[in-house]
């Protein structure tokens, strides 16, 4: 369940419990923490996150450590793209790019910003259409077992506009006749598109960073293009990831993802098939999740996810990189998992004026097919839809 | 079988089987007496799912309101911001799919969260006979291009629903156009005008259609009882796999995937926004219940879908599909319905055989007149309006009746000037006057015969239907046996048209209801509801 504005059963009990052994604790430890463990006197701390994080601030554990520190901390998710302009009631917010983070701060005046965690972004397929990729050196596996996805090799192939029963082999897409093109969430709204458009813009800028006045029609005509070809675009990553998950390669042949994703659901399940790959683009970007404090709870909040480390363990068990510590390292090895706990070949995501020019322009696109823009609130609830 | 807006309460109160018979009665738990109540806004194809949510609501205390609409009509009334209902606001949707909803101004705004429950693609089921002689039984690939095929050049037939009524023939509709452009992406404008005279040619093959997929499939199986059989069915894939497993058939359907791709629904359960704290709660635990494992799998055995959880399987196992991509724009999707309705399906030719005897007279006649009325000028509003009015190429036949039918009149829906066709249906109207008796078998053998006469050598692409208003017993003229008798002497093509029979006033239930089931028709209930809504609803069976 990933449904904000519900405070775990898990958090309920603790606090039953809490409150039995209060009596006993009042004793040795004084009475500032009797007044912390009783339920009552948690400080109510609102924020909104990114999608992608709603199971994260969902779990009972995460639920449990804050309370242990005093708070109950209930989040509403919404797109990272609009969220600077959807904060009513907010002690904080936390978006999942640098981008995304820069503009809550330019918009509110904020200098604070906590830097959390991040995870690279990555690709979703499943053996047979990788087999068919590496056939054409869109894919390829690297020494160590992982694999890589030429990205300037796969915009290659879709300036021929290749579809899957082109490629080469008798994999599950012979019978394909849908384009060979990555499925993302909306660009209109997610955040996980958004770290897409700043991957291919990267490319088709001669591979350079796109800077301010060099975002042309060529440049968002050819982006567009790659996901009005989609056809009509989730709303938020979680949507997309279970498609790929529940309804196989068929449905889904190659997925924009975030690492965690991944991750989280091969360690916590619903596991993906057996045949699923992960696949590092070349180069990727980060998506790094940070938190920006409204009020002071929010930044004691804020300060709490990025240096407890409980909190910390926790969004590693998710999936999460995080900065200090092995916990990444050690959760993918114990679960032998083919990721890449270093990755070589990431670029910087563009500034957030040069990434929202590219969106409007991609948003441009969507309205000259017919679609109609989302409306600023509607855009907004796009990454909360799952 | 009387239709409309229906409202089916599921609650999961066992109180007066609160005996060692809770365990039979599915209640498998002493649960929670429910304390909330989820007011949702349905398609009917949820309808199947009313016994497992009275079952959930035993287990997690929330109870389920459902009051069931045409998909895209529901859709537009939601992305309007319309969510007045019955008994109050609607606290959620929950149709096949929520495409249309998101291609809407205000369609994605209205959705707090959405959680797909269970999954069905649109295929095609065909006779086993039929399949062989194709080559489609041996598991080969099957793409549309090969159905379009069969249609142009072997005389392949088929039901499906009306795009502007139901998801499955909407998703159909989108799905036959993307794969007849074979554009590898989303379809586009231009596409659609490109691939026009394939889909016409696709859609001359479409012999019975209908307003909704379950009475679309009740049809095709009394097709084929009768020695009257359509070659195949598009549809659910768990609407084909259920009648496969009802028995009505005499021999299972040939479950036919399209190798270019089908369109999936994914029956979303969908919170709308600004959810009161209760509303939100209660849709997490029932939510958290439906997608667990026990449930899914009870909604795979009983319902066919394949689940989305897991740890739950459909058996036996189905393939895995290539989805095509779905339009993202409302303009493409609009279009294309609407070009359906107005230039690809076979057009409609319907008899309204209206009773104007002495009882009809005052409100009751205004009443019609209004309602035919609304049928004949263009909406102005949403898709499902504008597909449900008079369509290019279309013939009405008025035929008024008491004691004796009276002289028919019949328009014909010229392209290009469709309104002035309506202007005089609609003056026709006007001047209905009421009284004398009612002998409806009478006009029904009149109506049945103008429905012959009407043919002509080269026209066999009318999709007849006769529609019968009576708001009274029959009290003049043969019987119904003697109807019966004047029927199975037309020509098959002609007896094939089903009586679509409207309750009115004090009709006689029963003898309305038989005489559905003896046409292929059936019944919907104007008592209750507007007549409007009710000739509306009907459109989509034309």
């Amino acid at each position: 369940m990933r449904i904000p504005h519900t405070s775990g059963r898990g958090a309920f009990w603790f606090v039953v419990v809490a409150s039995a052994v209060a009596v006993v604790l009042a004793a040795a430890l004084g009475l500032v923490v009797v007044n912390r463990l009783a339920g009552g006197d948690l400080v109510l701390v609102e924020g909104v996150v990114g999608s992608e994080k709603v199971a994260l601030f969902d779990d009972e554990l995460v639920g449990e450590r804050f309370a242990e520190l005093g708070y109950e901390v209930r989040v509403r998710p919404r797109g990272s793209r609009l969220m600077a302009e959807d904060v009513d009631g907010a002690d904080f917010v936390s978006p999942g790019s640098g981008p995304a983070s820069e503009h809550v701060r330019e918009l509110h005046g904020i200098s604070t910003e906590y830097r959390l965690f991040s995870t690279p972004m990555v690709l979703l397929s499943y053996q047979p259409v990788v087999d068919a990729l590496a056939g054409v050196d869109v894919a390829g596996r690297g020494g160590d077992g992982t694999w890589s996805f030429d990205l300037a090799a796969y915009l290659e192939l879709t300036r021929e506009r290749t579809r899957w029963r082109d490629l080469p082999g008798d994999a599950v897409s012979s019978s394909n006749r849908n384009e060979v093109l990555v499925r993302t969430t909306d660009p209109r709204t997610s955040n996980s598109a958004a770290m897409h458009v700043a991957a291919l813009s990267y490319l088709l800028n001669g591979e350079e960073v796109v800077t301010p006045g060099q975002v042309d029609d060529d440049l968002t005509g050819t982006l567009a293009r790659l996901f009005l070809a989609q056809g009509q675009p989730p709303e938020s990553s979680q949507q997309p990831f279970e498609q790929f998950r529940d309804l196989g390669a068929g449905h889904t042949p190659l997925l924009w993802a975030y690492e965690s994703q991944y991750v989280d659901a091969m360690v916590n399940g619903p596991a993906l098939a057996r045949d699923a790959v992960v696949l590092y683009p070349e180069p990727t970007v980060y998506a790094v999740h940070t938190a920006v404090p409204f009020t002071e709870e929010g930044d004691a909040v804020g300060r709490l996810l990025a240096r407890d480390p409980v909190l910390q363990e926790r969004a590693a068990a998710h999936g999460f990189r995080t900065e200090g510590g092995a916990h990444f390292e050690d959760l993918v090895a114990e679960h032998g998992l083919p990721v890449r706990t270093r990755i070589a070949d990431v670029v910087n995501t563009p500034t957030y004026g040069v990434l929202e020019d590219l969106l409007a322009g991609i948003e441009d696109a969507y309205g000259d097919s017919g679609a109609r823009p989302p409306a600023p609130d509607e855009a907004a609830r796009g990454g909360g839809a799952q | 079988m009387t239709s409309g807006t229906k409202r089916g309460g599921v609650r999961g109160t066992c109180a007066s089987v609160l005996t060692a018979a809770l365990v039979a009665a599915g209640c498998s738990a002493p649960g929670p007496a429910p304390d909330v109540t989820l007011r949702v806004l349905a398609g009917s194809e949820v309808a199947d799912l009313e016994p497992l949510l009275e079952e959930a609501a035993g287990r997690t205390g929330v109870a389920v309101e459902l009051e069931y609409t045409g998909t895209l009509d529901g859709m537009a009334r939601i992305a309007a911001g319309d969510r007045g209902g019955g008994g109050g606001e609607y606290d959620a949707v929950w149709f096949a799919s929520n495409r249309y909803l998101n291609l809407h101004e205000g369609g994605r705004s209205a959705v707090h969260v959405q959680t797909p429950v269970m999954v069905s693609p649109v295929v095609l089921g065909v006779a086993a006979d039929r399949a062989e002689e194709l080559g489609w039984a041996d598991g080969g690939e099957v793409t549309w291009a090969d159905v379009h095929h069969a249609v142009a050049e072997e005389g392949f037939t088929y039901g499906m629903t009306n795009p502007g009524a139901s998801n499955s023939g909407f998703s159909a509709l989108i799905g036959v156009a993307s794969a007849m452009a074979d554009t590898g992406s989303a379809l586009r404008s231009e596409d659609v005008e490109r691939v026009g005279p394939e889909l016409a040619e696709f859609f001359s093959g479409q012999e019975v259609t209908a307003g909704s997929s379950g009475w679309l499939a009740e049809a095709f199986a009394r097709r084929s009882e009768r020695g009257r059989p359509v070659d195949g069915l598009v549809n659910y894939e768990s609407v084909i796999l259920s009648l496969n497993a009802s028995g009505a058939l005499e021999e299972p359907l040939t479950v036919v995937y399209p190798a270019d791709g089908v369109v999936t629904a994914d029956y979303p359960l969908t919170l709308l926004s600004d959810p009161s704290e209760e509303a939100l709660r209660g849709y997490e635990r029932l939510v958290e219940d439906l997608t667990s494992v026990q449930t899914q799998q009870r909604i795979a055995d009983r319902t066919r879908r394949r689940p989305v959880t897991a740890g739950a399987e459909l058996s036996p196992p189905v393939p895995p599909l290539v989805e095509l991509p779905f339009p993202t724009s409302q303009e493409v999707v609009d279009g294309l319905v609407s070009d359906y309705s107005a230039a690809l399906r076979r057009p409609a030719r319907t008899v309204y055989v209206l009773d104007v005897s002495g009882s009809m007279e005052g409100e009751r006649l205004r009443e019609l007149q209004l309602a035919l009325n609304a049928l004949t000028g263009a909406d102005g509003g949403s898709l499902t309006g504008s597909t449900q009015s008079f369509q290019e190429r279309e013939e009405v036949t008025l035929l008024p009746f008491s004691t004796t039918p009276a002289e028919p009149l019949t328009f014909v829906m010229e392209p290009g000037s469709v309104d002035e066709s309506g202007a005089d249906l609609a003056e026709a109207v006007a001047g209905l006057e009421a009284g004398g008796d009612t002998a409806a078998y009478d006009a029904l053998v009149r109506a049945y015969e103008l429905l012959e006469e009407g043919r002509t050598g080269t026209d066999g692409d009318h999709l007849m239907s006769v529609v019968l208003m009576t708001d009274g017993e029959v009290n003049g003229g043969i019987d119904l046996a003697g109807f019966g008798d004047s029927l199975s002497a037309r020509p098959d093509a002609v007896a094939e048209a089903p009586v679509f029979t409207v309750l009115f006033g004090e009709s006689d239930m029963p003898e309305m209801t038989e005489l559905a089931d003896l046409t292929g028709g059936r019944v919907f209930d104007a008592r209750e509801q507007d007549l409007e809504e009710v000739f509306r609803e009907i459109r989509g069976y034309q």
